[in-house]
């Protein structure tokens, strides 16, 4: 069985990054045009050209930094879980040939898509650097905070491919749930705008307390809730328990299936 | 700096812990205690970030 041994996950890792972009002729160098193109619309456009401003704030590149620090993130989030969903299905050709560890296959898509957001972050920094923003202290919790947001969205991914072996019909599902979420948490607009009742549900929300998190850090200069981040510290690890027991419990179906 | 010290202080003795708890468990449980020793070092990393910048939990 291909254990969990870091170079076959690196190899995996490399193959997965590579494919999306195989056939091309710029080939990997378009997943840096990806998120230089992504930074530019969020900061450039919104900021400068639309004239959106953050409430309370003057900074003609503030409502750019807000959404941008809040999308690479969530794209990260949300394309893990959203890939990680069928990895079982779309794989199912390696998993029939070859004993893998299933784990593995979703550790792969984790760090291929970490990958693209360490890339999205390089530029968003040299963005921050080159306009002179003023950067908080606080900016060391950041890999931390992706750390954790990755837990979860692995988690959440290993439950949600599981089921989709036998509920076909999950993978739409996801994504739908997916786009809900995405506007269900503050990203491209600020929390205050909400009505009170919502406000009071948004503290359940996983990706609001990661993503309020991350605008503390890069947008309010201010440390995130610590208590928050303990909170959904123990949830990730509490779903990647029950996850990977569901899995465990199905995995003979689960080959079976495929 | 005394943030990143610490930081690096904890990361040192939860990677020892775990490395030895890997040792001596059953295989079966290695996963649950990889998932066990992440949680313990995310929830400890927080708490020290916390103490040291005096931010109220």
């Amino acid at each position: 069985m291909i254990a969990l041994n870091t170079s076959s996950l690196w190899d995996l890792t490399k193959r997965d990054f590579s494919e999306r972009f195989a056939g091309s002729v710029l080939g990997a160098i378009w997943a840096l045009i990806w998120p230089l193109v992504n930074l530019t619309i969020y900061i450039v456009i919104f900021g400068r050209f639309m004239g959106a401003r953050l409430p309370g704030t003057s900074d003609t590149y503030a409502y750019g930094v807000y959404v941008a620090c809040g999308l690479l993130p969530w794209t990260a989030m949300a394309g893990t879980i959203g890939r990680s969903t069928s990895v079982f299905l779309d794989k199912r050709h390696i998993i029939s040939k070859v004993s893998v560890s299933l784990p593995a296959l979703l550790l792969v898509i984790n760090l291929s898509e970490s990958i693209t957001f360490a890339i999205s972050m390089v530029f968003f920094f040299l963005f921050l650097l080159i306009t002179g923003y003023n950067l908080s202290g606080d900016l060391m919790l950041l890999p931390f905070l992706f750390l954790l947001q990755q837990l979860f969205a692995f988690g959440f991914g290993l439950l949600t491919a599981t089921l989709t072996v036998f509920i076909r019909d999950l993978r739409e599902v996801v994504g739908i749930v997916l786009q809900l979420w995405f506007w269900f948490t503050p990203i491209v607009y600020v929390s205050q705008i909400l009505p009170d009742v919502v406000k009071k549900i948004m503290i359940y929300n996983p990706a609001y307390v990661l993503i309020e998190s991350y605008h503390s850090i890069f947008v309010f200069n201010d440390a995130p809730s610590i208590k928050s981040l303990i909170v959904l510290t123990f949830v990730a690890h509490g779903l990647i328990c029950f996850a990977y027991f569901v899995f465990r419990a199905l995995e003979k179906d689960v080959r079976d299936f495929l | 700096m005394k943030t990143l010290g610490a930081w690096f202080l904890w990361t040192i003795f939860s990677g020892t812990a775990a490395a030895v708890a890997w040792r001596k468990i059953q295989r079966h449980f290695k996963v649950y205690l990889l998932i066990l020793m992440s949680g313990i070092y995310l929830f400890g990393t927080f708490v020290i970030y916390a103490l040291l910048k005096n931010i109220p939990v």
